[in-house]
């Protein structure tokens, strides 16, 4: 396991790091919004998405995070892309005009392979933003970060703080878990398993062979869990206070603007249905 | 002082065989008790009923001379700790600090005043280096010392150590009991309930209470449990080696009287 | 079996801020059919050293031989014969009572013989052998395994081993957890296993176990071998630099030793120690 999966939490000290969890996570969804804004022409799409992934490349620049992480976790998703690749041949996004080739009623439109690359590249750009976020943020911190905006809930008998305990609780299993099912992977392996080169049903079985001891060995684990909770005072219905304060600083409310005039500078864009090809900078010259 | 009192009490996970049959068990403040008994035996259902961590089936808990039902079980519930077998799967927080504080946000502690507890107790029990690594990144015996902490932090008057050093290895072993014994002559009104297989462990508690079936065999300082070499060997329970080698020595006339230390009792032989 | 590691290298995370060197050069032979223990602190290096043996785990660099087959990083394992590494190696891990998972204990402990041997025409033989060697009678063949207790579930995966016959045998902390009773009576079933021709290697931290049972046991510290020699002799020396435990009989003869008697290097539990004191006395 030396691959940093998605999701996990890399402990550097970067700028990134130390901002707040708070201005991260919508930070993320703004820059989200920025990626997923459909513009004027196919040029002008890919100049601005050019820039985004730019953009999204420094932070993984400054994040520490690295670009063959991020590759790796588009590894597995290889049958998706080829997938999206054929619905686009067959169905052609609206309004293909450019065909390429030609055969009985079948027509090969450029577009198809245009719409393709700008999800994957979308794709791409969201894996790493999310990357970002989950490597520079410990799950106690995003915890943390999610409950506060969660807390307006709480007027509608929303249960937000137990909700943010449970999720807590749950990433702080997800190593304890992973070592469990590495321990059982190798157990089932010794006794003749191949996970990696066995047939179809020999990788069933082994699915079985994982699941079911990792299913009953958390069973117990939570009911020790469910003990120490307890033991130590846990009531979901009585008041608790929180140790973690968050303390926004001089660097999120900067962080933050310049993600604002970086989202809004691609809202523009937007609205103004803005294409290169056809439109000269109008406040440039 | 009678500070927990068990009055016939029986327990049973299904309600078809008994784990605990009428068990009656009274201990002391400042106690320091072992409870032993084969696997499946009991104990560990008797060290959480102890602690209201379960409910008797019939039969009480008393807790100060309270009796402790579900309405006021938080009393001792504020006034207790458990340190478990496996170190994991107690780890709440997701770092050391983390899961120090939990107790104290459960008893409300406003959040200004944790760090000087969290950093005290931390140190006590050596773990300040630790206080922002993961659990999976410490050793077994790291997490029972974090375990400690969180629980001392909390100020309680019984801990009960659940097959506490099972999993550890024999440093962490040595770590974890040597530190028990400092945090009791820190604190002589502690009381400390071990629930083990350690027989050494058990033979330097003030008393052993011997679990078989779900019954109380013996109850009884070490030294007089341990004289029923025969009773304890077909309950499927050993002696300690220094019992065994005193009784062994004493057979043959090698020594005149018994000396459970080691180091005294090697001198007695030489002479 | 023949087990010989030429310069072996293990390194995890090796690329990454989470690196740790487990293994620096390790150089055994372990052909004998013994009971090896192999003792060491957590984090020594001793499971890893175990996990190359049946090529869980491939070396960083140097070569692992088992019998005619090698692992190295460089041997490209092609299709499944990673299997002929592991059907004659029974591997059963700390806390192996969590591995089962069919739906009845026969079925469970029949698994590793139908997944080695596929053309095996009767697995159900070799099951109900291995199950009697365990001391799991017919009554247990159709019951589930999640209904039996923790002790009866640890012999069921031992009999999920036994039954596809393997040559050797790799214990990692089986006596963990158990009482005084549980763990005689588990290791005196390794020891008749051994005696009918299994080589047993046994991962452990109890010295009194290592010193009742084992022919042979290897400290490794830092990833490297530190002492190779038979129990009697290495316990008694001091290994609690290794972060081990003097057996008690030991500890008694050290402090006789320091009293000034004389005791023979042969004394090794409290009957010969009370022979020897009264020959000698």
């Amino acid at each position: 396991m030396d691959k940093y999966i998605l999701g996990k939490y890399v402990p550097y000290n970067t700028i990134i790091h130390r901002l707040d969890p708070r201005m991260k996570i919508l930070g993320m969804i703004m820059l989200v919004v920025s990626v997923f804004l459909s513009y004027g022409s196919w040029t002008t799409m890919f100049v601005l998405s050019g820039i985004n992934a730019a953009s999204i490349f420094t932070l993984m620049l400054i994040s520490k995070v690295r670009l063959r992480d991020l590759l790796y976790q588009l590894r597995s998703l290889w049958i998706l892309i080829l997938l999206l690749m054929i619905i686009n041949i067959f169905v052609p996004p609206v309004g293909s005009i450019h065909v390429i080739a030609e055969s009985g009623n079948f027509k090969l439109y450029a577009e198809s392979f245009l719409q393709s690359g700008k999800i994957i590249l979308r794709l791409l750009e969201m894996f790493g933003i999310a990357m970002i976020l989950t490597a520079s943020t410990t799950p106690q911190e995003l915890t943390y970060g999610f409950s506060f905006f969660m807390r307006p809930l709480k007027k509608i008998k929303f249960p937000a703080e137990e909700v943010a305990m449970t999720v807590s609780i749950a990433l702080r299993f997800i190593p304890t878990l992973l070592e469990e099912t590495n321990r059982i992977y190798k157990a089932q392996s010794s006794r003749g398993i191949d996970f990696k080169k066995g047939n179809i049903k020999e990788k069933f079985k082994g699915i079985i062979a994982l699941i079911i001891p990792l299913f009953v060995s958390s069973l117990s684990m939570s009911d020790d869990l469910a003990f120490a909770l307890e033991a130590r005072g846990y009531n979901p219905k009585a008041n608790r206070t929180q140790y973690r304060q968050l303390h926004w600083k001089v660097n999120d409310t900067i962080a933050i603007i310049l993600v604002i005039l970086y989202m809004s500078m691609f809202i523009t864009f937007t609205a103004m249905n803005f294409d290169f090809m056809k439109q000269s900078f109008p406040f440039i010259w | 002082m009678e500070i927990l009192k068990l009055n016939n009490v029986s327990y049973s996970y299904n309600k078809k065989v008994d784990v605990l049959t009428d068990v009656n068990l009274s201990i002391n403040a400042g106690e320091d008790i072992a409870i032993i008994g084969h696997n499946g035996s009991g104990k560990s259902t008797l060290g959480k009923l102890l602690i209201s961590l379960l409910k008797p089936r019939s039969g009480t808990l008393s807790f100060n001379g309270t009796i402790i039902d579900n309405k006021n079980d938080s009393l001792i519930r504020a006034k207790s700790g458990i340190v478990f077998q496996n170190p994991n799967n107690q780890f709440i927080g997701v770092t050391v600090r983390d899961d120090i504080a939990f107790g104290l946000e459960n008893k409300c502690v406003p959040h200004e005043k944790m760090d000087a507890i969290i950093n005290e107790y931390a140190s006590k029990m050596g773990v300040s280096n630790l206080l922002d690594k993961e659990p999976s990144t410490l050793s077994g015996g790291q997490k029972q010392r974090v375990a400690l902490a969180g629980i001392l932090a909390m100020l309680p008057d019984i801990i009960v150590f659940d097959e506490a050093l099972a999993m550890l290895d024999p440093k962490g072993k040595k770590e974890i009991s040597e530190l028990i014994k400092e945090i009791k002559k820190n604190n002589p009104a502690l009381t400390i309930i071990r629930i083990t297989h350690d027989l050494d462990e058990a033979f330097n508690s003030d008393k052993v209470v011997v679990l078989s079936k779900g019954k109380i065999m013996f109850n009884d300082t070490p030294i007089n449990v341990f004289k029923h070499v025969n009773e304890l060997k077909e309950l499927g329970l050993d002696i300690p080696f220094v019992v065994k080698l005193n009784q062994a020595l004493l057979n043959e006339g090698l020594i005149s009287e018994v000396d459970y230390n080691l180091h005294s009792l090697a001198k007695k032989i030489c002479k | 079996m023949q087990i010989k590691f030429n310069h072996v290298f293990f390194t995890y995370n090796a690329d990454s801020p989470f690196k740790v060197e487990a293994l620096k050069d390790i150089n055994l032979e372990l052909s004998e059919n013994n009971i090896t223990a192999i003792v060491g602190r957590t984090g020594s290096g001793k499971s890893t050293l175990t996990e190359l043996i049946n090529k869980l785990l491939t070396p960083t660099s140097g070569e692992v031989h088992i019998n005619n087959l090698v692992n190295a990083p460089k041997v490209k394992i092609k299709g499944k014969a990673i299997k002929e590494f592991r059907k004659e190696i029974g591997f059963l891990f700390q806390f192996s009572e969590n591995q089962l998972f069919e739906d009845t204990v026969l079925k469970d402990v029949m698994f590793g013989v139908q997944s080695f041997y596929p053309k095996n025409k009767n697995p159900e033989a070799l099951a109900k052998q291995a199950l009697t060697l365990v001391g799991l009678d017919e009554s247990f063949y159709n019951r589930s395994p999640f209904d039996l207790s923790g002790g009866e579930k640890k012999k069921v995966a031992i009999a999920g081993v036994l039954a596809y016959q393997p040559k050797l045998l790799i214990l990692d902390e089986p006596t963990a957890g158990l009482d005084v009773k549980g763990k005689k009576e588990i290791m005196d079933l390794f020891k008749k296993i051994h005696e009918s021709g299994v080589a047993i290697i046994l991962v452990t931290h109890d010295m009194d176990v290592v010193l009742d049972y084992a022919d042979k046991m290897i400290i490794i510290d830092d990833g490297q071998i530190q002492k190779i020699g038979a129990p009697k002799d290495i316990l008694q020396e001091d290994v609690e630099k290794y972060n081990l435990e003097t057996p008690n009989i030991y500890q008694v003869i050290h402090l006789l030793k320091a009293n000034g008697k004389n005791i023979s290097s042969n004394v090794n539990d409290i009957p010969s120690l009370i022979k020897e004191l009264k020959h000698h006395g």
